[in-house]
């Protein structure tokens, strides 16, 4: 027996002259019961996982209109969306899936980290030399205080 | 199925220079692929192994990047495996003397190759493994979209590397006439990572007895970049005008996985 998840992620960013651009994806999946029962640890992963594909997919198609030449190229250097500033040069996919890993071993909320570390509420909300720095932070510490779950 | 004017254009969201140098060697092929989307009847075994030993290469830096420590052989080969049975094993089509075990054999020994190399472990933080960058990168062409294999940052300096597996080395000469790729990773990556200084390099294996693993920079060259872009610009065109024809060479028509449908194309 299966358990149908959906998962969605919107995004919107604002644009010059009261412009905005944004983007959404979601996800349909199936997971198996016996996640619901036995291992609700393993449940929140595969929602993880599955809202950072969906993170990630959004930001890639919002991207070419945070770093276009023109026009959007008069936006700030940090764009300032429902409160969450986002760096002209978020942390890179590859960073974001590196420290969801880091926490998930540590049993660390990544969410918490970032809030503690660099006072923004999520990974995608890093530049990369931030993300850089707390990928080697975190692999050098055991624990990070604050961060727990 | 030809695409013969405005109103018949196939929906493109993005290129890639895959699909351009696909369109390039044989437009039919690509419009079986990237428009048709038609299912490969063969899969060359060349094409399963290079994705294969790239999983096992991205496993490597990824679990570099998460916890600091190489992965073993084995983790490498789990990943090879992952990926070459994530195919359609029965559609694979091998060379004389391979088969699924000797292709194995030969991953494991260019992994210990590759795990013993200065490359495996790179100087600076590594930025990107398999990340896909997707920006225009001529106007009026539909965006790009790219893949790049690795972006290690040293201070002011950006390391592009795309990992290429190859039954020979390679010159100083091939590296750079396959600079087209690299090229274009550059100038994506210059607006989507950070580096003020952008290296490129290939990172070559050999598919031999005893693999070899050689690294060649490229150089960073506009002019070759602006005839990439017009090369992106030209393929386009040719796209949007509904060339649509095949290509037959012995080299093209050998490993196609497309023959059935090619010889049932009347145009």
């Amino acid at each position: 027996m299966a358990i149908r998840a959906n998962v969605s992620f919107s995004q919107k960013h604002g644009q010059p002259d009261f412009g905005s651009v944004g983007a959404g994806c979601s996800l349909e999946f199936e997971l198996d019961t016996t996640l619901l029962e036995k291992d609700s640890t393993a449940l929140r992963e595969q929602f993880d996982l599955a809202y950072i594909a969906c993170r990630q997919a959004v930001q890639q198609q919002l991207t070419p209109f945070e770093q276009s030449e023109g026009v959007l190229s008069r936006a700030p250097v940090h764009s300032n969306t429902n409160g969450r500033k986002r760096p002209s040069r978020p942390a890179t996919q590859s960073q974001q899936r590196a420290l969801w890993a880091i926490c998930n071993n540590h049993a660390l909320n990544l969410e918490a980290v970032c809030r503690d570390e660099f006072d923004v509420p999520a990974a995608d909300c890093l530049s990369i030399s931030q993300a850089s720095s707390l990928i080697d932070k975190l692999k050098n510490e055991n624990s990070v205080s604050g961060g727990a779950r | 199925m030809t695409i013969g004017n405005s109103e018949r254009l196939p929906v493109i969201d993005h290129l890639s220079y895959s699909s351009v140098n696909t369109y390039r060697q044989c437009p039919l092929k690509w419009h079986f692929r990237y428009v048709e989307k038609i299912p490969e009847e063969v899969i060359g075994s060349a094409l399963v192994f290079g994705s294969a030993v790239h999983s096992g290469i991205e496993r490597h830096f990824q679990t570099l990047l998460e916890t600091g420590k190489a992965s073993t052989t084995e983790q490498l080969l789990e990943a090879f495996d992952e990926c070459w049975t994530s195919f359609d094993t029965d559609l694979i089509k091998f060379g004389k003397g391979d088969d699924t075990q000797t292709m194995r054999e030969l991953a494991k020994k260019m992994f210990t190759t590759f795990q013993v190399s200065h490359f495996a472990n790179p100087k600076g933080n590594i930025v990107a493994v398999e990340e896909s960058m997707r920006a225009e990168f001529v106007t009026g062409v539909p965006d790009v979209l790219a893949r790049v294999d690795l972006a290690v940052q040293s201070g002011d300096e950006l390391v592009l590397t795309d990992f290429k597996t190859s039954r020979s080395r390679w010159s100083a000469d091939q590296a750079q006439s396959q600079a087209e790729q690299l090229l274009l990773y550059a100038n994506l990556a210059g607006r989507v990572l950070d580096g003020k200084q952008i290296k490129l390099q290939f990172a070559v294996v050999t598919k031999a007895k005893t693999p070899q693993l050689e690294v060649h920079e490229v150089s960073l060259d506009a002019a070759r970049l602006d005839r990439t872009k017009a090369v992106f610009s030209r393929v386009w065109d040719a796209i949007k005008s509904g060339n649509i024809y095949p290509a037959p060479t012995p080299m093209n028509c050998f490993s196609c996985g497309y023959k059935t449908a090619c010889q049932a194309w009347n145009g």
